[in-house]
């Protein structure tokens, strides 16, 4: 036929009824796959699966993305997809080399692959693919718009559109971008008299220049699909079933080797119950390009051994789960390692599975100073440590009763008082001193009291009145627009962050731009008031008075929960109350998880999901049955975190050794060994005065009282250690607040500044009164050893040690460089 | 040539890929890693390349670098770097291939942010330059619609603009590459006015009733100034201006001169005997959607989707004032339309706010930062966004039109001296982007996304008749 086809301005029904492949576009697009691809040598297929099982194809668009799964003897699952040949025909389908399978005739047949000697026949129907189709604006040609990448942040989903051309980011608002499309200067993007010469289809297929790309041609699904729209008369279809969830397949996949792959299949469920293969239009992204990299296609490649998570998002739903590349793991054998509580069996579940082997048991000492650090905020003391590692019992018997001493004991109470004081914002600025102060002794007594989770949260939610009466009420002097307050909540008490929604819905979970403001409205009607004193402020309700109105529609939002759950809400009481009842329940799924998540990445040094306060479908936990299970455990405990905490710092788990061994070297993210921690900005200040025996001189603290214990972080000093070591400035309640990174200007301020310099010089430190009191050198190194490191030399660094004091001016300059040297080695600047 | 050449390339271009029986675009490139076709053609195997790769960044609207890539001949150009494009029958002394060619093991310059070409593309245009860079685009022989083959339609396109003769006897419509004269009554198809342009956007009859002033273009390709003899339907003037679709066309009192607004933010004017540009004014911010001159043509004032209203003086063509304020935030959304009082210099003006509201042209005391010291008078906002408002013979009324994120439209008459409705009118359904006033003052016709076109009593808002202004066929047209 060639160009025999000449240009007509008619709207012909010619290409309805042209029964054209379109498949074409599949191949010419897809990245080539690999011709490498291959098993593992030794690697044998007993059997394949096919997902899925059979292949029903409704309308000349519908297609599935075919998955075929080899098993091998002892039950291993991999990918075939791409490997299995097809063998014999199937007339009324086109299979692609990723092997999506689109129709090309009506009728019955099979799909017939064979791998490996093993076969697997997939039954195919095929219906209606002459039937003329209604191309739907929020079925069809929304999600093409999507994958094109049309309404992307960087093109027409910008703020201000791109070229005159403005659509919704990631198409939220289909009212919006059909307005767009057909009504922008008097409908100047369509043609329904020649669908062809429009613009929306000439300038994504570059017929006319198109500085977004060229992003489709003529003959390929995407641009058939919003030919037909434009010539069934553009109709905006608003009550068209939604998308209301997706499903990734397949669930956790393993893949092998670094270079293999593993194709992803994308299922969405709609409105009406209708289920509709959308793997072509989903987007998939991974966590982690160094782990995992995932193409157009849905296609993953492996790049190296780990874990990687991979979002789907299609329509504004959104599913993850989690790929892992096993890696080469010959010789691999796994031990089954004793186990202390749950965690631990949890845990190692997961190590198993992965291949990888937990480090030993952390020795005494080495538990004896983390547990102090953790809980406390201050190391051991010397006299501590050679009691415990003289105590001759079982370790399991003296540990566990020394985590049970440290948790409530008074340095406990001021260490998870400073980090409530953080998250709570406890800053003078906003505050004003007598009002920091007084909260922060709200805070104190009830981690001394160990005031229940849901009880603490929902007092700060809901207290009312003077904040220098009632100190909780501060919360809301901090937070002081309904929108403030609302972002606050739910990051801190549900790790949700809904900020994205301020302007429009979020681009990676589901909460909407509407939700926000919902959510808000319980906010709406919290007023304040100058109290008694001109520093303090009253925080009251005014019930009836006071509404949010959304940004866009310029409405009021009436308020709504983003998501309902079976806890009770109190019908009437004020919209906090009923806020605070809805965060608190026992049966909302994220407050619970969102602080066992929280303490744990405290406790192990990473969360199980992080950020810590990112929960969201796109953002899965490294163990989700960990994560559940600290969840029902805590709220079972009626929200106990000391209980929490006494449950985390027993398990085996936390106890682990930071010494890797050859197959969990290379792991991050299992808690199969420690991992080491930098000393916070407070714990590392008040470490040195510990390690070096002298008493901190702070500005507004009287002599001796420690750096935990500041009201808030508006003090400075010297060199600025607290700021530089990250100290949170309490500006908000974000956990990225605290900086635990390592900066040059640390190592500089360890090494001259005068904080550790004037530690060490202090006439009445404790390295001037060891130096006085043993005269043996090999003797003052161990204490030194104690002191600073918590731990006893080893015979090396005894006779290393004894040398660098001998080697001093005198004997109290020697000891003052080693004990610099001790406090500047990593081995005491980090928890580990 | 050149416009004929333009011509040809939208109309050609509109076919390739439609090529059912292969499943590939029709351009045949190379296979992977063989040789160069003996004969290499421009237009099968060159313009693909530069259509999918380099064209987004190297056009008329966009032409990076000074380079614009989308036509043979546009490459033998000089470019910002004073060189051509291309020199014929040396591949190594031409940046196009030179540009595209990975200079040891480094990527290639071009095209910057993606891929680097493939290295039979490579080959294919350095083989195409080796071969003297032959332009075998095909010309005007491939257009198929002109006055006597006029369009052929099965939907009515939407309407983007109206206008009645001065003598109200007619009432011209925009259809797609034409212009529909109609009888003003709605009763006869009286003449089809088919032109280059795909998109008329704005129509207008000259004072004295004798031509038609259109505006329009293909988008993303070209704008087009028509100017029609009425009585003999023959074009007067074809002038081709700026690479997208123009707007807003207007006539001077004494019927010499024509303005219009343009997509590259500019307000232009032309002699209509000669056809030359005799105004040019770059002081909006984005594209002019409509103009009007003053009473006295001294003065044109244009609307854009900056938010603005300019005040231009013709004979410098100097920009003088901002006519509303200019406060930020006092501006809401683009303005889509203005039209003046027949007798004062007092201008209507509608836009994304849907308010009508009209502004004196001259304002009598300095500015005041803030202040909107021109404004005569708000009127009732309609629903939803106005395209277009037009005033009554002796200024009394005025009609305007709008749309409701394009879902539905409503268009009013409303009284101009005290703000009041004087009606609704009737039918009105789909969106609303062209109303006019009949010179007589009996009828109001509107017409858009629909592409019917309505009359309505003016008086009472009473719908007369309801016609598609295009004859539709419902023939199934097989491709040629």
């Amino acid at each position: 036929m060639g160009k025999a086809k000449q240009f007509a301005v008619v709207v012909s029904i010619f290409w309805l009824l042209a029964c054209a492949p379109l498949w074409a576009a599949d191949q010419q697009t897809a990245q080539p796959v690999a011709p490498e691809e291959q098993l593992p040598a030794g690697m044998r297929i007993v059997s394949i699966e096919a997902h899925p099982a059979a292949i029903e194809l409704a309308n000349r668009y519908a297609y599935r993305q075919l998955l075929l799964t080899g098993v091998t003897a002892d039950g291993e699952r991999v990918d075939v997809t791409r490997l299995a040949r097809v063998a014999g025909d199937c007339p009324q389908v086109t299979v692609s080399a990723t092997r999506l399978v689109r129709p090309v005739a009506d009728g019955a047949g099979s799909l017939v692959f064979e791998f490996s000697g093993q076969q697997i026949a997939v039954p195919v129907t095929v219906a209606g693919f002459t039937a003329p189709y209604a191309a739907s604006f929020v079925r069809d040609v929304m999600p093409v718009m999507s994958k094109l990448g049309c309404n992307a942040g960087t093109c027409h989903g910008a703020d201000a559109g791109k070229n005159g051309f403005k659509l919704s980011l990631r198409g939220y608002d289909p009212a919006m971008d059909h307005a767009a499309l057909t009504d922008d200067l008097a409908g100047r993007r369509f043609n329904r008299s020649a669908p062809e010469q429009s613009l929306m289809l000439l300038k994504p297929s570059g017929v006319v220049p198109h500085q977004g790309g060229v992003l489709m041609h003529a003959g390929e699904p995407a641009y058939e699909l919003l030919k037909e729209w434009i010539a069934g008369g553009v109709a905006l279809d608003l009550q068209s079933p939604r998308v209301v969830s997706i499903e990734l397949a397949p669930k956790n996949p393993q893949i092998p080797l670094p270079g293999m792959r593993q194709q992803m299949t994308v299922l969405a469920t709609y409105g009406d119950g209708t289920k509709r293969d959308v793997s072509a239009e989903a987007f998939l992204e991974s966590s982690l390009a160094e782990v995992a990299e995932v193409n157009k296609q849905g296609l993953i490649t492996a790049v190296r051994r780990g874990e990687a998570a991979v979002l789907a998002r299609f329509e504004g739903n959104y599913a993850a789960t989690t790929v892992t590349v096993m890696g080469d793991r010959s010789g691999f054998v796994w031990h089954e390692p004793p186990v202390n509580n749950y965690i631990d069996v949890l845990v190692y579940d997961k190590l198993r599975r992965t291949k990888i082997e937990p480090s030993e048991l952390a020795g005494d000492a080495e538990f004896l100073r983390r547990i102090y650090l953790d809980l406390t905020g201050l190391p051991p003391e010397p006299v501590t440590i050679r009691a415990f590692l003289g105590d001759p019992r079982e370790t399991w018997i003296k540990r566990n009763e020394l985590v049970d001493q440290l948790i409530g004991s008074p340095a406990y109470v001021e260490h998870w008082t400073n980090k409530w004081a953080d998250l709570l914002q406890v800053n003078r600025r906003f505050l004003s001193e007598k009002g920091a102060w007084a909260l922060r002794d709200w805070v104190r007594r009830a981690v001394a009291a160990n005031m229940p989770y849901d009880k603490f949260v929902h007092t700060i939610l809901t207290a009312s009145g003077s904040t220098f009466e009632n100190p909780p009420a501060a919360y809301l002097r901090v937070l002081r627009e309904p929108v403030d307050a609302m972002e606050n909540s739910t990051q801190l008490f549900l790790g949700v962050r809904f900020n994205c929604n301020k302007c429009h819905d979020h681009p990676f979970e589901r909460w909407t731009q509407g939700q926000y403001y919902h959510l808000a409205a319980y906010f709406a009607q919290v007023k304040r008031k100058p109290g008694q004193s001109a520093e303090d402020e009253i925080i009251f309700d005014t019930p009836g008075a006071g509404e949010v109105t959304h940004v866009k529609t310029g409405q009021v939002a009436e308020p709504a929960f983003p998501y309902q759950h079976p806890g009770a809400i109190p019908a009437d009481g004020n919209r906090r109350a009923q806020f605070a009842a809805w965060v608190t329940a026992k049966e909302n799924p994220y407050f619970a998880a969102s602080f066992v998540n929280r303490m744990w990445s405290y406790l192990l040094g990473i969360g199980l999901i992080e950020p810590i306060d990112d929960l969201r479908a796109g953002n899965p936990p490294s163990n989700p049955e960990l994560l559940k299970a600290l969840s029902d455990d805590f709220v079972a405990a009626g929200f106990d975190v000391e209980h929490l905490v006494r449950r985390i710092c027993t398990s085996r788990t936390y106890q682990h050794s930071i010494v890797p061994n050859r197959w969990n070297e290379d792991d991050g993210i299992n808690y199969s060994h420690a991992v080491a921690r930098r000393l916070p900005a407070e714990t590392l200040y008040d470490a040195v005065h510990r390690a070096t025996g002298t008493s901190p001189h702070l500005p507004g603290l009287p002599a001796g009282f420690l750096a935990t214990q500041l009201p808030d972080s508006n003090v400075s000093l010297p060199g600025g250690f607290l700021d530089l070591f990250g100290k949170p400035p309490r500006e908000s309640a974000c956990e990225c607040e605290r900086s635990g990174g390592v900066v040059l200007g640390q190592a500089l301020t360890l090494v001259n500044g005068p904080v550790i310099a004037e530690a060490i010089g202090d006439a009445h430190s404790r390295i001037a009164k060891l130096t006085a009191q043993y005269s043996d050198d090999r003797q003052l190194v161990e204490e030194l050893f104690l002191a600073i490191l918590c731990r006893l030399p080893t015979a090396a660094e005894r006779d290393a040690g004894a040398k660098a004091i001998q080697a001093g001016e005198d004997r109290l300059s020697g000891a003052q460089d080693l004990a610099w040297a001790l406090i500047n080695s990593p081995a005491f600047l980090f928890n580990h | 040539m050149k416009v004929l050449w333009h011509w040809s390339l939208v109309v050609v271009l509109g076919v390739v890929g439609f090529d059912w029986s292969s499943g590939c675009p029709a351009a045949e490139v190379p296979a992977e890693g063989g040789a160069a076709p003996a004969k290499i053609s421009f237009w099968t195997n060159v313009r693909p390349i530069l259509q999918e790769h380099c064209q987004g960044c190297h056009q008329p609207a966009k032409p990076l670098g000074g380079l614009v890539l989308t036509s043979a001949n546009d490459l033998l150009k000089r470019g910002e770097s004073g060189e051509p494009g291309v020199v014929a029958g040396k591949p190594d002394e031409s940046p196009l291939v030179q540009q595209v060619t990975a200079p040891d093991g480094q990527p290639p310059a071009m095209p910057k942010g993606s891929a680097p070409l493939a290295a039979a593309d490579v080959a294919t245009l350095r083989g195409w330059v080796e071969q003297g860079a032959v332009d075998d685009s095909p010309t005007r022989e491939a257009v198929d619609v002109d006055q006597t083959h006029p369009p052929v339609y099965q939907l009515p396109p939407v309407i983007a603009a109206l206008d009645y003769s001065p003598d109200s006897q007619l009432l011209a419509v925009t259809g797609y590459h034409e212009i529909l004269l109609h009888k003003a009554d709605g009763s006869e198809l009286v003449a089809r006015l088919v032109g280059l342009a795909e998109r008329v956007q704005s129509l207008a009859f000259s004072p004295d009733g004798k031509l038609l002033a259109a505006a329009g273009g293909s988008p993303g390709r070209f704008g087009e100034l028509q100017i029609w003899d009425v009585a003999s339907r023959e074009l007067k003037l074809s002038k081709l201006v700026t690479y997208d679709t123009m707007y807003g066309v207007s006539w001077s009192p004494d019927g010499t001169r024509v303005a219009v607004g343009c997509g590259d933010n500019t307000l232009r004017a032309f002699d209509v005997a000669s056809g030359k540009q005799i105004l040019f004014q770059g002081a909006h911010g984005d594209w002019v959607l409509d103009t009007v001159f003053s009473t006295d043509a001294s003065h044109l004032v244009s609307v854009s989707r900056d938010r603005s209203v300019k005040l231009t003086e013709v004979a410098t063509e100097r920009f003088v004032d901002n006519i509303t304020s200019i406060t930020p935030g006092a501006l809401k959304g683009g303005l889509l339309t203005v039209d003046r009082h027949p007798t004062k210099d007092e201008v209507v003006i509608g836009g994304a706010d849907g308010t009508p509201k009209i502004y004196q042209l001259y304002r009598t005391k300095p500015r005041q930062i803030g202040d909107d010291f021109n404004l005569i008078r708000q009127f009732e906002p309609l629903p939803g966004r106005i395209f277009s408002a037009e005033f009554n013979a002796d200024g009394s009324r005025f009609v305007v039109g709008a749309s409701d994120r394009g879902t539905s439209g409503e268009a009013r008459v409303y009284q101009t001296d005290d703000g009041q409705l004087v009606c609704r009118l009737e039918g009105e359904r789909g969106p609303v982007y062209a109303v006019a006033f009949r010179p007589d003052g009996q009828q109001v016709a509107s017409a858009g996304f629909e592409g019917l076109v309505r009359l309505n009593d003016a008086a009472t808002g009473k719908l007369i008749k309801e016609f598609v202004a295009v004859p539709l066929t419902t023939a199934v047209a097989a491709g040629k």
